[in-house]
């Protein structure tokens, strides 16, 4: 027996070992003469163990002669054909010769092909007449380890392995599944083989592999939340064929904006209002999807009723989804995987825009096209009340600038200021990055959202009034839905998962941060100082401070003394006022 | 499902619509809009007519013959589409005052601003009200900004209603006169409208669950940021209305505050209201117990908050 660069024996965590496992799960009965096709079989790795596990009929089939002789030579049958051939399937037919096909596979071939495409129809050409499984092995070049390197301009062919030197076609998940489709073959079940450290696993200590650097952190977690298969080194799938289809990609024929209005169909006029302000936008470029989450028959008609009520341009471009199931961010995402536009809004039902609100962002995207967008939001005061039979939204008052006027990622940290309504995000953070609200988040995940997407694009403020964010007053909304306990345990939640990961700040952030230490160090500072002059006052008064700070009146009088040594103080009497208490505290306990 | 609030018995619905260098792409979206109400309403039993006035005091026409044969094919649940070109600008009081007269075959006559897009309900549901003989003048409610004066929050009774977009019985309209172009260009013609409507014994009512959206701009701090054109003429409006409605302390006030003003704009009001007073242009005086006029201090009623 000849010596093979993958010569590997059957192990249960390697490639053969997981093929095994698959054809023993999706192998029905065997009929009688029931044959194994095993397609560029070398020399013929599991043909003992498909005859002696399965109890067919092994067939070798290979382009390479000395490997169908010794395959041959143990006993099995074995024949030489050209893969690549158009005429392929009539081949595979003539070998065999009428006899029942059970199953196929076809193992580490499809990449050393230059054009795969004959062999897969003719793979899926006799699944189909044979009702057969096929299972294939492909290895995986985009695995982390080739990918970190990659974005350093490292590219390194090896002898085998991942970059085998002989690979013609490369894949990754996404584009194996395009080429099966196209064949007329499906997955429909998997076991890849998983390498946290591959054969490109090298050198060692290099800073990008290592699990352990702040850069590999990140980038690893970027593109595990983007697609599973980093750790992924051979697919292993086991297919069956399906009608061949052309694959269509996501054309950039959507519009500008996808809208996406979750609601429950509880509050008809607020969503009425949110309809009227988007069929008044001056710029008409968005879908509207909206998404009936848990919505009972009366619901459903009545958000049905709703959207019959707008203007037939309007109504063309809205789709209306349901789903039964899941938290607030469940519907989000659902509207997400049907999206079209460039771009995307949380719109809730009880959300209002000015009528440039789309206008705005679209002009953005001029300059700034990938970052996220964000206008001003005011928040109102409002009310639901009843004229004449009738609900109306009724204010309470003027709109008011509440939240940070300028976007800056490193005080989102500490609390967002940004209602979902006032910005949009490009949809390329769900499709290319696989961003989506997490769905365990019962309250905050437009927050939890925001944070991960603003350090993946950046955000770029419109400095314009966009949007009014609604406050109820006396009635259920998300804010009153949800215990105050359960905010804030989400809160906490999210606040884990920042401290979790490392941190991308945008540019011009470090400055502000910088500037928010510099003051908070100068306050320190000023603490200190009026630490040391209450210690002096104490001493000089020899009493100590029972005596210096008997009755309530005296740390009073004591914070107008200190508030007139410091203006930064005076701004804040409160402050140095727990200070003193704490100081009072400790010489007390002492 | 919710119960929608409907008129008993079908109507005929005349909406006006003043141009003033209006684009024919802000025109087409309030038609749009009006055209699947008028569908909705005929569909639902209650519209039995709809027809359109637009009156332009451009000094070009803003809409062609074409274009608005073009509007005759495409909104064929409008049963009239009638377009007057003033050749002036002759001010809303008596732009709207012709066009009423040209929908002699409405129940209702509705005024809009060219700029306002309408929920398809809001008409219909201002109809309603008028359920209640009682009742003279309906007024929508504007996104995305409310209009801030008060109205009481089950009744819908309010001291006055803004015509950018309301609803009033065209035999009711005739009988007091329509609005008062000797006296108001542009402004406050629609509040000395609603005051004639109480006068009369008949209420006015805001109806918060009929919405218009009608843009307004803010500044970052959520202020309303009017245009110098917009000062001018409601400061003059202001006076002329204080005048009329017997209110000489308002009077004072208001020319006390625009004589001191440093905005040009405010002098210039005050100058027009002397010279009309000089030549004895100043309508007679009325409501001379104050019973229907509600002045504030800042408003013309009382404010649920300001902008």
């Amino acid at each position: 027996m000849s010596f093979h660069k993958y010569d590997n024996s059957v192990q249960p965590d390697n490639k053969y070992g997981h093929t095994l496992d698959l054809l023993r799960k999706h192998v029905g009965g065997v009929p009688e003469g029931g044959v194994h096709l095993d397609i560029a079989c070398g020399f013929g790795h599991i043909a003992e163990p498909i005859v002696d596990m399965l109890g067919l009929s092994y067939i070798g089939v290979d382009i390479e002669e000395m490997f169908i002789k010794e395959l041959v030579d143990r006993g099995h049958e074995g024949h030489v054909a050209d893969l690549s051939s158009p005429g392929l399937t009539e081949e595979f037919r003539r070998i065999l010769d009428g006899r029942r096909l059970v199953s196929v596979t076809f193992l580490d071939g499809l990449e050393h092909m230059t054009d795969g495409s004959h062999a897969l129809r003719a793979i899926g050409d006799i699944l189909a007449e044979h009702r057969a499984v096929a299972v294939t092995s492909v290895p995986n070049v985009t695995h982390m380890d080739v990918a970190l390197k990659n974005l350093l301009g490292q590219w390194t062919y090896t002898e085998a392995g991942l970059l085998d030197v002989t690979h013609y076609q490369l894949y990754s998940e996404t584009s194996l599944k395009q080429a099966f489709a196209r064949a007329g073959l499906n997955r429909i079940d998997a076991h890849d083989v998983i390498l946290g450290k591959s054969d490109q696993y090298f050198p060692t200590d290099h800073a990008i592999l290592s699990e352990k650097t702040s850069v590999s952190h990140f980038l690893r977690g970027m593109r595990n939340t983007a697609e599973p298969n980093g750790l992924v080194n051979q697919f292993v799938w086991a297919l069956g064929p399906v009608p061949r289809r052309e694959v269509v990609e996501d054309t950039e024929d959507g519009p500008f904006l996808s809208v996406l209005i979750r609601t429950q169909g509880k509050r008809p006029q607020e969503l009425r209002e949110a309809f009227l302000s988007l069929a008044a936008q001056s710029n008409q470029d968005f879908e509207i999807i909206v998404i009936g989450h848990r919505t009972t028959l009366d619901q459903q008609k009545t958000i049905e009723r709703v959207i019959a009520d707008q203007v037939p341009s309007l109504q063309e471009r809205t789709r209306f989804l349901r789903i039964d199931r899941g938290q607030r961010s469940t519907p989000l995402n659902l509207g997400l995987e049907n999206a079209r536009g460039r771009y995307v809004s949380i719109f809730d039902d009880d959300d209002i825009v000015l009528g440039h609100w789309v206008d705005e962002f679209a002009k953005a995207e001029k300059d700034y096209g990938g970052r996220i967008l964000r206008a001003v939001a005011l928040r109102q005061n409002v009310t639901v009340i009843d004229v004449l039979g009738a609900d109306g939204v009724r204010a309470l008052g003027a709109p008011k600038p509440v939240y940070e006027r300028e976007f800056s990622l490193a005080r989102h940290v500490a609390k967002n200021q940004s209602p979902p309504i006032g910005w949009v995000f490009p949809r390329s953070l769900h499709r290319d990055f696989g961003l989506t609200f997490d769905e365990s988040m019962t309250t905050v995940e437009d927050w939890e959202f925001l944070l991960q997407a603003a350090q993946l694009v950046g955000v770029t403020d419109v400095s314009r009034v966009g949007a009014i964010y609604r406050w109820w007053t006396d009635r259920d909304s998300s804010r009153t839905a949800h215990p105050h306990d359960e905010w804030l345990q989400n809160e906490l939640e999210v606040r884990r998962r920042i401290d979790a990961k490392p941190f991308l700040l945008p540019a011009g952030d470090t400055r502000r941060l910088r500037k928010d230490l510099q003051r908070l160090a100068e306050l320190e500072r000023v603490v200190r100082k009026q630490r040391l002059e209450l210690k002096e006052l104490k001493e000089k008064r020899g009493g100590g401070a029972p005596r210096a700070l008997a009755g309530r009146q005296r740390p009073r009088r004591l914070v107008r003394v200190l508030a007139r040594k410091s203006v930064t103080a005076a701004r804040n009497p409160r402050l140095v006022r727990q200070k003193l208490r704490a100081l009072v505290g400790r010489r007390s306990a002492s | 499902m919710y119960q929608e609030v409907r008129p008993s018995r079908p109507s005929v619905i005349g909406v006006q619509t003043l141009l003033y260098r209006t684009p024919v792409s802000v025109v087409e979206k309030t038609l749009d809009a009006l055209h699947h109400s008028s569908f909705i309403g005929r569909s639902e039993g209650m519209c039995n007519g709809f027809l359109i006035a637009l009156g332009d005091g451009s000094p070009t026409p803003c809409v062609s013959e074409q274009q608005l044969e073009e509007w005759r094919e495409r909104y064929p649940h409008f049963d009239r589409i009638s377009y007057r070109f003033f050749d002036k600008n002759v001010g809303t009081s008596r732009g709207h005052n012709q066009l009423a007269k040209a929908l002699n075959r409405a129940d209702y006559l509705v005024f809009s601003n060219p700029d306002v897009v309408p929920d398809a309900r809001a008409i219909w549901r201002m109809l309603a009200a008028f359920e209640d003989p009682r009742v003279g003048m309906a007024e929508a409610k504007q996104l995305p900004i409310e209009h801030p004066k008060d109205y009481d929050p089950g009744t819908g009774h309010t001291s006055w209603a803004t015509t950018a977009f309301a609803m009033t019985p065209r035999e009711l309209f005739g009988e007091l006169g329509g609005f008062d172009a000797k006296t108001f260009f542009m402004y406050c013609d629609d509040l000395d409208y609603s005051w004639r409507v109480r006068e009369a014994g008949r209420t006015v009512i805001f109806q918060p669950a009929a919405v218009v959206f009608h843009d307004k701009e803010l500044t970052l701090e959520g202020k309303w940021m009017p245009t110098q054109a917009e000062r001018q003429y409601s400061a003059q409006a202001a006076l002329l209305l204080a005048h009329k409605w017997s209110r000489e302390d308002v009077l004072e006030r208001l020319s006390n505050i625009y004589r001191e003003s440093a905005a040009p704009e405010h002098r210039a009001a005050l100058r027009e209201f002397q010279r009309r007073k000089r030549a004895g242009a100043l309508v007679p005086q009325r409501d001379r117990e104050h019973a229907i006029g509600t002045f504030t201090p800042r408003a013309f009623t009382k404010h649920r908050f300001w902008l």
